[in-house]
Order: structure tokens, then sequence, then C-alpha cells
């Protein structure tokens, strides 16, 4: 377990310094250049030159990657192209609200998916298995936007039980929760239940209820713990698939979060702020993912890497 | 004779891996595949989805882009079998001509993406060392985004449009597809018949081409399948941004952000292209279940 951890916390570094340098080629790659953007097209080429100059741009590349993730690793993000301030700012509230919605979104779809995933084997070709199993394919078949704007339209608009848009009580975290949660419930559920049945179809199991064991105990002392172990590791990737996802039910319930920032910077050809808010995400992401594999291991006896 | 050395799943562990038999069990697996009546019937509903997108000109009732002023937002009536939009444009057949989008997203470029990556992960899993380290290397980094986000990553330099949205679902899927082939390239390397087809004389492309891939196919195409589903979810997701196929094309995600604002007094404009969208996903997630269970060995 220590070798394991100890592998992945020196790839870390590694990884992360992979992603930075994906979004740094991708951001360099867009067609265009930045001096003419903010020069305009009238300006001289000694103005170009002077601009390109103060932005860095006729370093070599590296020495360009270099000095950019020294200012990353410092905090300073750059400047949005658009409002000029600083993308730490702007980033660091709405990140915040992002990160919320998605590790509520995950909490829930993760206690109600191994609830019902649980629940349908042990129950299996029963009608409720049955109604599970249905609904939890439907819940990974949906587009999560359009399950927003349906909600939306039962819930706020028909039922008035909820608001609509904005953010500024807990309430009007529940649709967009709800919305972003399904697919992940949908995986988890699934995926639970597939686990659990084939845990429950083991030798151990079977020598569990021959010895005599009540039903309760075979499944909770023995089966869950090992049901749950693949589960973990979705559990981790579907935060990341949230954090994402995120992006478009921002835009459907009008939430002022980090996913409705980077689809207006990507529109508005901000790459600042593009950059700045695909590395938060992906680094989330790179982060999570790492606790999710460490708590595997330390989890599963039989990790010995 | 193929012989197998016994695999940890088969002394009963459970690796989360497929393990799947060899080529000579494809017709008893389409046997049991055919007895998921579930599977057939989203197979069928895929054959009819995928007709019905192609013939769009001769089976769809209007032309998707002709704007009438006069009947715009009516419910399903007569003339417009599931009514019309905001411009009077009559959504059954933008739903119709919608469905080509996601046809070209959710099966040619995933198609794409399963075969270049499985080529890519089986040379990489074969051969090892050098090639295997950078192919590795690079995958992990591209793996390290979420899916979702490195399309939007790709689309924030290519700019929007259909074409590019191929290109950026192409990118976020092909190291998945490197990864699983890779993994199972790996395995097989050992196994007992591409050693004794190494002792006959094969070279190292003849093994690959005749014995690793064929066998690498089988998860291959299960997840191709699977992926399917949600490359058209993150299509239309894309869509929806706006960063798909521009208007006036007709794509079901950007038909529900259009019928957004007009919700309450016309919610059949964004219910009808969401449903269009979840049947065709929850047709393709039945046949890759369906494929999963009849080619794992495991649960045989």
């Amino acid at each position: 377990m220590i070798q394991f951890a100890g592998r992945r916390l020196v790839t870390l570094p590694l990884v992360l310094l992979g992603i930075s340098a994906a979004v740094f080629v991708c951001v360099r790659l867009v067609p265009g250049d930045p001096a003419l953007v903010i020069a305009g097209l009238q300006a001289s080429e000694a103005e170009l030159v002077e601009i390109r100059a103060k932005l860095g741009l006729d370093k070599p590349f590296p020495a360009q990657f270099a000095i950019w993730l020294s200012q990353v690793v410092r905090g300073d993000l750059g400047v949005s192209l658009i409002t000029n301030t600083p993308v730490l700012d702007l980033i660091k509230v709405r990140y915040v609200l992002t990160f919320q919605i998605a590790a509520a979104s995950t909490v829930l779809a993760t206690l109600l998916g191994v609830v019902s995933g649980v629940f349908a084997a042990s129950r299996r070709y029963s009608a409720i298995d049955g109604v599970i199993t249905i609904v939890s394919l439907l819940g990974v078949s949906v587009p999560a936007f359009w399950l927003g704007v349906m909600l939306m339209l039962v819930f706020a608009l028909y039922l008035n039980w909820l608001p609509a848009g904005g953010a500024d009580s807990i309430l009007h975290l529940v649709l967009p929760t709800v919305a972003l949660g399904a697919y992940s419930w949908g995986i988890i559920a699934r995926m639970t239940r597939a686990s659990m049945l084939e845990v429950l179809n083991q030798d151990y199991i079977r020598t569990a209820q021959a010895k005599g064991l009540a039903q309760h105990p075979v499944l909770f002392r023995h089966a869950l713990k090992n049901a749950t172990l693949p589960v973990i590791t979705v559990i981790g990737i579907q935060f990341g698939t949230l954090l994402a996802g995120a992006v478009v039910t921002e835009s459907v319930f009008g939430l002022p979060g980090l996913g409705a920032l980077l689809v207006s910077s990507i529109f508005q050809r901000d790459f600042p702020v593009i950059q700045g808010a695909v590395l938060a995400i992906a680094t989330s992401f790179v982060l999570i993912n790492l606790f999710v594999d460490l708590t595997y291991a330390w989890v599963d006896p039989r990790i010995h890497y | 004779m193929k012989t197998r050395q016994v695999s940890p799943e088969m002394a009963g562990e459970n690796t989360g891996r497929l393990e799947i038999s060899p080529v000579a069990g494809r017709k008893r697996a389409w046997k049991r595949f055919r007895r998921n009546n579930l599977a057939v019937g989203g197979l069928a509903a895929i054959a009819v989805f995928a007709l019905a997108a192609t013939l769009a000109p001769v089976v769809a009732p209007a032309d998707p882009n002709e704007i009438d002023l006069e009947a715009v937002l009516e419910g399903p009536s007569g003339k417009h079998l599931l009514g019309s939009d905001d411009l009077g444009r009559d959504v059954l057949s933008r739903i119709l001509y919608g469905g080509r989008t996601s046809l070209a997203l959710g099966l040619v470029v995933v198609t794409t993406a399963a075969t270049t990556g499985t080529v890519v992960g089986a040379v990489a899993g074969f051969f090892g060392a050098r090639t295997d380290a950078i192919i590795t290397a690079l995958t992990d980094i591209a793996i390290a985004f979420p899916a979702f986000l490195l399309a939007l990553l790709v689309l924030s330099i290519l700019g929007p449009g259909l074409f590019q949205a191929m290109i950026a679902v192409g990118v976020a899927y092909v190291p998945r597809f490197i990864r699983l082939a890779r993994a199972s390239a790996l395995g097989l390397r050992e196994l007992e018949f591409v050693l004794s087809a190494r002792a006959v004389g094969a070279g190292d492309w003849r093994i690959l081409r005749a014995h690793v891939l064929p066998n690498v196919l089988g998860p291959v195409v299960v997840q191709a399948t699977l992926l399917s589903g949600s490359a058209i979810l993150i299509a239309a997701s894309l869509g929806f941004l706006g960063l798909g196929a521009q208007p006036p094309v007709a794509e079901w995600g950007s038909m529900i952000s259009d019928a957004r604002q007009y919700l309450r007094q016309a919610p059949h404009a964004s219910a009808f292209p969401g449903l269009a969208i979840v049947l065709v996903v929850l047709a393709m997630n039945l046949v890759g279940d369906a494929l999963r269970d009849t080619l794992d060995v495991r649960s045989g």
C-alpha cells in the first residue's frame, strides 16, 4: 500500500505537468496573432513586434512554457482579454459554486446509487429490480441538459415548487443537482447491482449462507464490502465528469459557475480564461482520482503493487 | 488447437477485465444475443434510426429549413405531426435531419476513434518498450481530462461547427480505445498461441494482424457501442451550447436550446428532440449491454 501510494504521489507532478503542457499547447495552437488582436489591424510592424516582445511571444517555445508555468504556480493565471481582470479572481468564486454542485450531485448519486444497486441485486427478478434496472438505464440515456429543461418545466413552471434560475438559495441548487446527478446515479446503480450480483454468486457467500447466517449479515458483512470496490473507482471518474458536465447545467439554470465562464470565454476567444478554467477543472479531476485510487488501495487488501 | 493459461478470471478472481473467448465462439455468441429481446429491439431501433436519418430527404414530411412565420410554435397537428418551432419549421422533419448529425457523431466518429485507437493500442501493448512508453504517456495525459472537457478544449481551438465537433469528440475518445486495446494486447502477448505462432516463425506484424487484433476486437466492440451512446450525449450537449453544427442546420441539442425560451407556451419543441436523443441512446445502451453479456466468458 505504501509503495502504491508512493508511486502515485511521484507520478502526480508529472501528470499535472502533462496536463498543463497540453492546455498550454492547445491554446497556442489557435490560429491568429494575439498581438494583432490587441493592437488592431492598423498597427504598424514595429508596434506588433513590441507587443509580441512584451507578451514574451518572441522567445522559444519551451521558454514560454517555463515562464507561464512559473506564473501559474505562483497563482498568476494571466488577465482576461475581455475584462482585463485577473483570471484567478474570475475563477475563484465561480469554482466554489461549481464544485458545490458537482460534489452534491456526486454524493447524492453515490448514496442513492449504491442503495438502489444493492436493493435491486438482493431482490433479483422482482418487480423492484425491474424498475430500478429500467430507470437506471434511462438515467444513463438521458442528456442532463434536457432533463434539466424538463425538470424546470414541471417543477418550476407548472408546479411552482422550486425556482427556475439563479443561485440565491439552497432551493436553487436542487434542480441542477438532480439533473446533473441522474447520469451518475444510473452508472453507479448499474455498477453496484452488477458487482453485487457477481459477488453474491461467489462460493464464500454460499458458505456463509450454509453456515446459517441470516440474509442481512450475509449481505452487509460479506457481500457489500467486496461489491463496492469497483464502484469506488467509478466515483472519482463521475466527479470529474460532473465537474465538466456542470458546464451545460449551469447554462440551463443560469448559474454563475465556472462552466458558464468557460463557455462564454470560448465564444469570446478569451484564451487566458479558457486556459485557467480548463486547468482548474482538469487539476481537480486528477487530484480527486488520486484520492479515490488511494482509498481503493487502502480498502482492498489484495492490492499490493 | 488454441490453448490458454488459466487467467485470474478463471481462478475465480474478479479483476474487472473482460475475458473474451476466442473468435471461434462468434456464432454461438450471436445466438445468445438473439435471445435477448430488448437487445434485438435496440438493434432494430438503431437500424430504423440510421435508415430514417440517411433517407431524411425522402422520408421527411417537410423541408427542415422552411420558415413559416404564420405557424409559429404550434402544437402537434395534422400538418406538423410533432408541432412547429419558433420559426414555424416542422419539428418532425428537423428531428429526422438532426439524426444525421447524431449519426455522424455517434457512429462515424466512434468507429473511426475505435479503429485508430485499437491499432495504436494493440501496437503499443504488443511491442512494448519505448513505443509503449511514449504512447502510454500521451494517453495518460489525455485521459487525465474528462472527455467533455477535452472536447471543449479542442473546440476552443477549432471554433464551432459540425466537422470541428466530430474531431473534438474523436480526440476525446481515441485515448480511451488506445488504453483498452493496449490492456488486451498486453494480456494476449504471453499466451501460448502467440508463443507457438512465434515458434513456427510468424513475424511480429503477422501475429498482430492474425492473432492479437481479432481477440482485442471483442472488448473494443462492446466499448464502442456503449461509447456511441455517450458520444451522442456529448454531441447534443455541444449542440446545446452552440458549439456543434451551426444554424440553420438541424441538430437535436441546438433545437432544445432554441426552444428553451418558449418552454412554457411550447414545451413540445424542447420535449420531442430530447425524446429522440433518449430513444437512440437507450437503444445503443441496450445493445451494448447485451454485447457485453454475450461476449463475457465469465458470466457464461
